[in-house]
């Protein structure tokens, strides 16, 4: 049983895959790449053989229909429109739900009548022109092998299967009698035949490795022999095997599905909580690597100080490595944006081009994972608000097609997204109005906020400049949501807009947030951690350089006056006021704040733990850690702590 | 034969209540606690258990009780709830006792619909007095907190 759920495990994970490459390919289809068919074929036919295998009837059969149409596809029977792909797209979706159901119930019991029959009229479209080319075909075959599959195999139809799949792997299979679906409909009693073209020396050995086959007999076509007829035997065996080595590799495009196995792989499949366990351990580990340095270091033991230093360089050696297992290529995420864009611009009736950057660069799969939702909203926006209908934008002397792209790419240290439009740009003038109306602005400071401002105002929560949330964006996921997300994440937002020209939205992010540099202050008895990602620079404060303006206290950083903000106050920390305090300066978004607290007491390499429960919640803060004298210490997250007052 | 119920008997001021054994994981003395500023009142902090984050909530506070130093007795009821380990800080923690199902009374609807008295399970009769079942779901989930925040 147990074995039987990894397996399961196994399935879902690489039908999921497969589904992925059916989306992505079935939009190269559309957009003309013929060779496109060949892969998602091959995929459909892959899950349809798992699913067989695993006994999940509902979705075989499914996946047969949709092999059926796609194979007509390939055959140049049909042709290729967007309603098609539509169709095929629907079919993707049903299997996804359908996996998702065998995810959660172990079951594939759910109504797939309505795809099956769409799949099954596009079909009967071309149904008449079928027949005759069959014939063609049967022509061009060398030879026919019959087989009888044993009476008391279970499953005939997945063994015949199994035989055709073998003999693809070096011949190329013309036709098959009864054909695979009568095989799989009807009561299919083991006896078939292959039509096949190709060398046949190899039947034997292959029909000999698989079991159940009860007998079987190969006889040369005599149609073939007939324009063969000058050559001898074994050279004609010779000359065609050359011959088909050069089909095979002409073919290769279009022949994809006849291949039985990709390029083996030198990785394994491990599961996501399993990793995470490791990065648990190890965050552990670095946490008693800081305890031994303490007590080294306490104790002034040379031997203990060079063992530990040796633990020490195996330790952020195995910490590196275990981080690089965790980056994810954004491409895992950004392959269903495609997908989603066609469907959208399709639904809002905009043409769009989409086009994707930089797939292979590398984050945190937490971070990537949190920031899917977010980019999906702004990509919808891209879409829904941003590119104009092709009627406005053929009026406005623009291209009918919008263009939409997101790209990533590594800079410096940190991970920058973008997601860029050819729309209309954010009307700045519509967002004053609506944050006047919606309350969050007074009319009288409008007019004083600068365009930077104004488009700060699209963060704020409630905001929205569509008058009705419309079903595409409005899903509750607001752009409040959007820069809050990237913000816990320890990242940061700009947008660029230009009236008429288009926005651009550009995300930078960290590429990891389990462990990071801090900087450890103490305010009153308490201790605090600071990420130094966001420490631009610290210093002594005293009455020279802190001054309070109108009831806001600032310090003087070389000139410059840095809005302060005193721990000790914003915590409620109750403590004599000391001499001599420390300015730490932080920056966020562009602008530099100072944090007021008694003293630093060091830097360390700390593991953010996340704050869960009760916690989850609370404000200013990012996580919390362990220190390696066993102290917990919580780490101030600059941006809710500074934003969450002010703004 | 009866179902008996094994219940910790923790005290708080002049009450005693009691909690389901199973759901307990450990009692502990009061450690260093890290306080977090901005948490819900009733929440103390967080203590370094063997390496894991441990919230604290103060049981007198969360049940509006007037809140208490932290002296000899006092103990911290550590519970496993909804996949995450919470410490429940009591007065003091007294005993282990046998409830025989017949011995649990459950409250009229009218007691417990009344916000004070919503984390309320039952009424245990022993021979020598009344005692509180609490029921932790409420005492600890989220949405209950939400309520009593707002």
């Amino acid at each position: 049983m147990n074995e039987f759920g990894e397996m399961l495990q196994e399935f879902i994970h690489e039908a999921r895959e497969y589904l992925d490459a059916m989306n992505q390919e079935l939009l190269n289809l559309e957009r003309g790449d013929f060779d496109a068919v060949n892969e998602v074929f091959r995929a459909v036919h892959t899950i349809k053989g798992m699913a067989g295998f695993m006994g999940f009837k509902n979705l075989e059969n499914l996946c047969h229909k949709l092999e059926n149409l796609l194979g007509e596809i390939r055959d140049e029977k049909i042709e290729i429109n967007s309603d098609l792909v539509d169709i095929l797209l629907k079919a993707v979706d049903k299997i996804a739900e359908i996996i998702n159901l065998i995810e959660n119930n172990k079951k594939d019991e759910i109504d797939i009548s309505d795809i099956l029959s769409s799949l099954e009229s596009w079909k009967k479209s071309c149904k008449e022109n079928k027949t005759s080319e069959n014939q063609n075909l049967n022509l061009d075959a060398d030879f026919v092998v019959d087989i009888k599959i044993a009476d008391d195999c279970l499953m005939k139809s997945v063994r015949a299967a199994l035989v055709i799949e073998s003999l693809k792997e070096f011949c190329k299979v013309v036709s098959v009698v009864p054909s695979e679906e009568e095989m799989d409909s009807t009561n299919f009693n083991g006896k078939f035949s292959i039509l096949a073209k190709g060398d046949c020396s190899k039947i034997d050995e292959v029909l000999e490795r698989i079991a159940e086959i009860d007998s079987y007999s190969i006889k040369p076509l005599s149609t073939r022999e007939q324009t063969k007829e000058p050559k001898k035997d074994s050279n004609v065996i010779e000359e065609d095997k050359l011959k088909i080595e050069k089909v095979e590799t002409r073919e290769k495009e279009e022949d994809k599905e006849a291949i039985p196995e990709k390029k083996k792989s030198e990785s394994v499949r491990v599961n996501v909580s399993q990793l995470d366990k490791i990065m648990n351990l190890v965050g552990e580990l670095v946490i008693g690597k800081g305890r031994l340095l303490q007590i080294a270091s306490q104790y002034d033991i040379a031997e203990l100080k060079e063992a530990v230093s040796i633990l020490d360089r195996a330790i952020t050696n195995l910490q590196d490595e275990v981080m690089r297992i965790r980056m994810v290529k954004v491409e895992r995420v950004f392959n269903r944006f495609p997908r989603m864009v066609r469907d959208l611009a399709r639904k809002l009736g905009k043409k769009v081009e989409f086009t994707m950057e930089g797939l292979d660069t590398e984050l945190d799969r937490t971070v990537l994972d949190e920031m899917t939702d977010p980019l999906i909203h702004l990509l919808r926006n891209a879409i829904d608000h941003g590119i104009e209908s092709p009627e406005e934008r053929k009026a406005l002397g623009k291209n009918e097609v919008g263009k939409i792209k997101i790209s990533a790419k590594r800079e410096r240290n940190n991970i920058v997204i973008e997601i860029e439009d050819d729309g209309r740009g954010i009307d700045l003038e519509k967002v004053k109005k609506k944050a006047i109306e919606k309350g969050l602005i007074s009319e009288s400071s409008a007019a004083s906020l600068s365009n930077e401002d104004l488009i700060s105002l699209i963060f704020l929560p409630g905001f929205s400049t569509k008058d009705t949330a419309s079903e595409i964006s409005g899903r509750g996921v607001g752009m409040d949501v959007v820069k809050t997300t990237v913000e816990k994440l320890g990242g940061s937002l700009k947008v660029a807009t230009k009236k008429g020209e288009g926005t651009k939205i550009r995300i930078q992010l960290p590429p990891t947030i389990a462990i990071i540099k801090a900087l450890l202050v103490n305010v009153s008895n308490e201790t605090y951690a600071i990420p130094i990602s966001s420490v631009v620079e610290a210093l002594y404060v005293d009455s020279t350089n802190y001054k309070v303006i109108h009831g806001n206290p600032f310090i003087i950083v070389r000139d410059k006056l840095v809005p302060a903000f005193k721990i000790k106050e914003i915590f409620g920390i109750r403590n004599g006021k000391m001499e001599r305090e420390v300015g730490i300066v932080v920056e966020k978004n562009g602008e530099k704040y100072a944090l007021i607290v008694d003293s630093i007491s060091e830097q360390q390499e700390i593991v953010i733990k996340p704050l869960t429960g009760y916690l989850s919640k609370v404000k200013g803060f990012n996580g919390i850690t362990i220190l390696g004298d066993g102290r917990v210490v919580p780490i101030l997250d600059i941006s809710s702590l500074i934003g969450g007052d002010n703004f | 034969m009866d179902r008996a119920t094994q219940v910790i008997v923790f005290r708080l001021g002049d009450e005693r209540y009691g909690v389901e054994i199973s759901q307990v994981r450990e009692i502990i003395r009061p450690t260093q606690i890290t306080r977090i500023p901005n948490a819900p009142n009733f929440v103390e902090g967080v203590i370094n258990l063997r390496g894991q984050i441990t919230t604290i909530v103060n049981l007198r506070k969360r049940f509006g009780m007037e809140a208490k130093p932290i002296d000899n007795d006092t103990r911290i009821i550590v519970v496993e709830h909804d996949n995450a380990v919470i410490g429940m800080m009591v007065d003091s923690v007294n005993e282990v006792k046998y409830l025989s199902e017949k011995e649990i009374e459950s409250l009229p609807s009218i007691i417990t619909s009344r916000s004070e008295a919503k984390f309320l399970k039952g009424i245990g009769k022993l021979p020598d007095g009344l005692m509180i079942l609490i029921d932790l779901n409420k005492v600890l989930s989220d949405d209950e907190v939400e309520k009593f925040r707002s």
